[in-house]
């Protein structure tokens, strides 16, 4: 599944996740109390929406009760025989002595007073102050509650509860029987309620003067209402403005008797005050809420960014290469993915460790084998040269190289060759093996093994050729050597073999005994084998002149204490040393068969100076070499060349030697000077 | 072919093996005119050196023979090489001078010696 192609999403830092969370539970919940803290407000209303229209209802009923009752005293008084009879002045004694603070009035159909109990009988005005009743009475024939007049007899305001009196036929008024009232008993009736301090109740009359105020019955006394009050629905609790303007709940309702409004008030605050109530213990609760949200949304987020930083830089570390530093946390997950990077810092680390450890191995063993490796990337045409191939060839850090001008470091004598093997094998080979030469830019030649194989893709195109170049310049030096010396040791068994049939051939001429042959062939052969072992002590090399003697005179051992040899150390080149070996053999042969040594007497005393000379080549040395033969027997120049004579002439001659033989009667007396040419290899 | 009173010229470093083929040249009859066992030497005789025939050696004491061969082929002397190498390679004939090499390795016995010296004569005769 590949993530590459799908759109990131949007990220927020985890303490944003945290808080969401937080705020997903928090808010229903505090949307929760909320809404039981409104419904609380809103019961807490209702509740005193309910005692109002209670307390209302009651007033109402109370008022009601209270204008029965009067109506009742009427309707008793109404049945006294002095009303039948007419008598006013007992009526109005015993109506008087019936009633307490209130008065009665006994009115005709026209409303002309009949009896006031508030005046002494016969002092009565003239007419009622209230005609409205009598209009009334007259058309419903029944109770009549008035509205607040202010009575000429009483000079205040007053109400009356009437009832009338009808005819003997019952049909029409004969009298108007009221009750005189005084607006204070109705404040009582309010009073009674015991309401509440802020409670306020208030009765008006139907034209909505103010009849009766729970607090204010002074100043509100005989005031009308405003309009609006009058207008507000009945048995319904809503808001309002009391006369102060304050705001309240108020509600009112209309008594059956009398029409007269009975009003209850609340003042709104006081639903305000718990509304308000409820409100701030919400707020504060939401405010704790968020607060708590916040703060553990924030604590906890860190908790979590905290150990989330933390192993983010672990991993970046990892992806550099860094060392992975990221210790426990307490998130378990978390934990995990850090020790899962720990691991992988440590095996990339071991990786890495192992791929150093076999990197410098390569280049140790490239460096010591003088190996290198490149590449050739054959899409691209570019030679990719590793930094061991690069000292092979000489060269310092550079680009990569197209193929053609990368075969400049091909030895000009070889690049023609070279350049067309890469393309016959870049064309159509597998694996290769070429040997040439390079030439360094500063001229040095080397011999090179380039090996290497070729990729190629399905189509068969070279798509890579990998190869290895190895410095094989020692390697075909020492071949070189070693065919020089096979071709030397070849030259110089030959000559050697040429040398003992020599030997063979000359000894033969003059020995023509088998016997004598044989000892005298032996003899020659023993000293060429002699040099021969010399010179294989120092590989060939050469000799000092002293071991040459040494050896050459090793045979005539029993003449040791007649033979006195003396001179410098001086090394002498193979061609001399075998040459020189034979002529003193020669020597030592012929002197201990007729000269010196054949005789006890004589001695032999060799001698030779070392003189430095300069030569073409350097410092050589010239060799002034004596063989003294002396006390021997009286000896005469030979009269034929014989073998020994002509050997020594030749040998003489071999090393560029000046050969003077003096045949001295008191011994032979052989002196050579000969150059040893300054060592040159 | 009669190699009597052949007049030769003979070039060897080696004492031992000069005396030799001094020997057999003798005993085969013939003179030898020039014997020298350095380059430098037979260089200053091979322009004037009045020889029927060459014995060179290819390795003088470390000097190729080559320039000396060149003179003496280029007369028309015919030139028998003695070689020790198996593998070294004789000093080319001069161009025009149709001359090819004759060969003989050390060691070699007296009529190996003559056969040489037979087929160089006849070379240079007749050159085909």
């Amino acid at each position: 599944m590949s993530l590459a192609g799908r759109k990131a999403p949007r990220a927020w830092p985890a303490a944003l996740h945290l808080l969401l969370f937080a705020a997903i539970i928090a808010i229903p919940l505090l949307a929760l109390l909320g809404a039981m803290f409104y419904r609380s407000a809103v019961q807490e209303h209702r509740r005193l929406e309910r005692l109002i229209g209670q307390e209302l209802a009651e007033l109402i009923a109370s008022l009601e009760r209270d204008i029965e009752r009067r109506t009742a005293v009427l309707q008793t008084l109404a049945t006294a025989p002095a009303l039948e009879a007419e008598d006013w002045a007992s009526f109005h004694r015993q109506a008087k002595a019936s009633l307490g603070k209130n008065y009665l009035v006994l009115t005709d159909s026209t409303g002309r007073q009949l009896v006031n109990t508030f005046v002494p009988h016969g002092t009565e005005p003239g007419f009622t102050g209230d005609l409205a009743t009598i209009e009334t009475m007259r058309r419903s024939m029944r109770p009549v509650v008035s509205n607040l007049f202010t009575s000429p007899v009483a000079k205040r305001p007053v109400y009356n509860v009437s009832i009338p009196i009808p005819t003997a036929g019952g049909t029409g008024l004969r009298y108007a029987m009221s009750l005189g009232l005084f607006p204070e008993d109705l404040r009582r009736l309010l009073q009674d309620q015991h309401l509440a301090a802020d409670w306020t109740t208030e009765i008006w009359d139907r034209k909505g003067v103010i009849l009766a105020h729970s607090h204010e019955q002074e100043r509100r006394l005989g005031e009308t209402v405003p309009e609006r009050w009058r207008e507000q629905p009945l048995g319904r609790v809503v808001q309002g403005r009391s006369l102060d303007g304050e705001r309240v709940l108020v509600a009112s309702d209309r008594t059956a008797t009398g029409g007269w409004t009975v009003r209850v008030s609340v003042p709104a605050r006081l639903v305000d005050a718990t509304t308000r109530e409820l409100l701030w213990a919400w707020g504060v609760a939401a405010a704790l809420v968020t607060l708590l949200t916040g703060v553990t949304a924030y604590v906890f987020g860190v908790g979590f960014t905290g150990p989330l930083g933390a192993t983010a830089r672990g991993a970046a570390a990892l992806g550099r290469g860094d060392p992975v530093e990221v210790g426990d946390t307490r998130i378990v997950e978390v934990n995990a993915v850090n020790h899962a990077l720990r691991e992988a810092a440590e095996r990339l680390e071991q990786s890495r460790t192992a791929l150093r450890y076999s990197e410098q191995l390569l280049g140790t063993a490239a460096d010591v084998a003088h190996f290198g490796a490149h590449q050739y990337d054959a899409v691209h045409d570019r030679v990719h040269r590793s930094p061991q191939i690069r000292r092979i060839l000489g060269v310092g850090p550079g680009e990569d190289r197209d193929l053609e001008s990368a075969l400049d470091f091909v030895h000009p004598d070889d690049r023609k060759e070279v350049g067309l093997r890469k393309r016959q094998i870049l064309a159509s080979e597998q694996q290769y093996q070429l040997t040439y030469r390079i030439r360094r830019p500063d001229g040095e030649v080397r011999w090179v093994m380039d090996r290497g194989q070729v990729e190629r893709d399905a189509a068969g195109k070279a798509l890579r050729v990998v190869g290895l170049l190895v410095d094989i310049t020692d390697l075909k030096e020492a071949e070189e050597r070693q065919r020089l010396l096979f071709e030397e040791l070849n030259h110089r068994v030959k000559n050697t073999l040429a040398i003992v049939q020599s030997l063979a051939q000359q000894t033969q001429r003059s020995k023509s005994d088998p016997q004598e042959f044989t000892r005298a062939f032996g003899e020659r052969i023993m000293a060429l084998s002699r040099a021969h072992d010399l010179l294989t002590r120092t590989a060939w090399r050469g000799a000092l002149l002293n071991q040459v003697v040494s050896a050459v005179l090793d045979p005539f051992s029993a003449y040791a204490g007649r033979i006195e040899v003396s001179g410098d150390a001086v090394e002498l080149p193979t061609s001399i040393t075998i040459a020189l070996a034979l002529m003193l053999n020669e020597l030592a042969t012929n002197a201990a068969k007729f000269g010196a040594l054949s005789i006890d007497a004589g001695r032999i005393e060799i001698s030779w100076t070392v003189t430095p000379m300069k030569t073409q080549d350097g410092e050589g040395v010239v060799v002034d070499f004596i063989w003294q033969e002396h006390e021997g027997p009286p000896v005469a120049p030979p009269k034929h060349r014989g073998f020994g004579s002509r050997l020594l002439a030749a040998s003489a001659q071999q090393i560029k030697g000046e050969l003077d033989a003096q045949f001295a009667p008191e011994g032979l007396r052989c002196r050579l000077r000969f150059p040893v040419p300054a060592r040159t290899s | 072919m009669d190699l009597a009173d052949l007049r030769v010229f003979v070039v060897e470093d080696e004492a031992l093996v000069l005396l030799t083929l001094e020997d057999m040249l003798v005993d085969l009859g013939c003179q030898v005119v020039v014997a020298v066992q350095h380059v430098e030497e037979a260089l200053r005789l091979a322009l004037d050196a009045k020889v029927d025939i060459a014995l060179l050696d290819v390795n003088v004491g470390g000097t190729r023979i080559d320039p000396v061969a060149h003179i003496l082929a280029t007369r028309g002397i015919p030139i028998v090489f003695v070689t020790g190498y198996e593998a070294a390679s004789l000093p080319p004939s001069p161009p025009g001078a149709g001359n090819p090499a004759v060969r003989i390795a050390k060691p070699f016995q007296s009529a190996e010696l003559a056969q040489g010296m037979v087929q160089a004569l006849r070379r240079v005769e007749s050159p085909s």
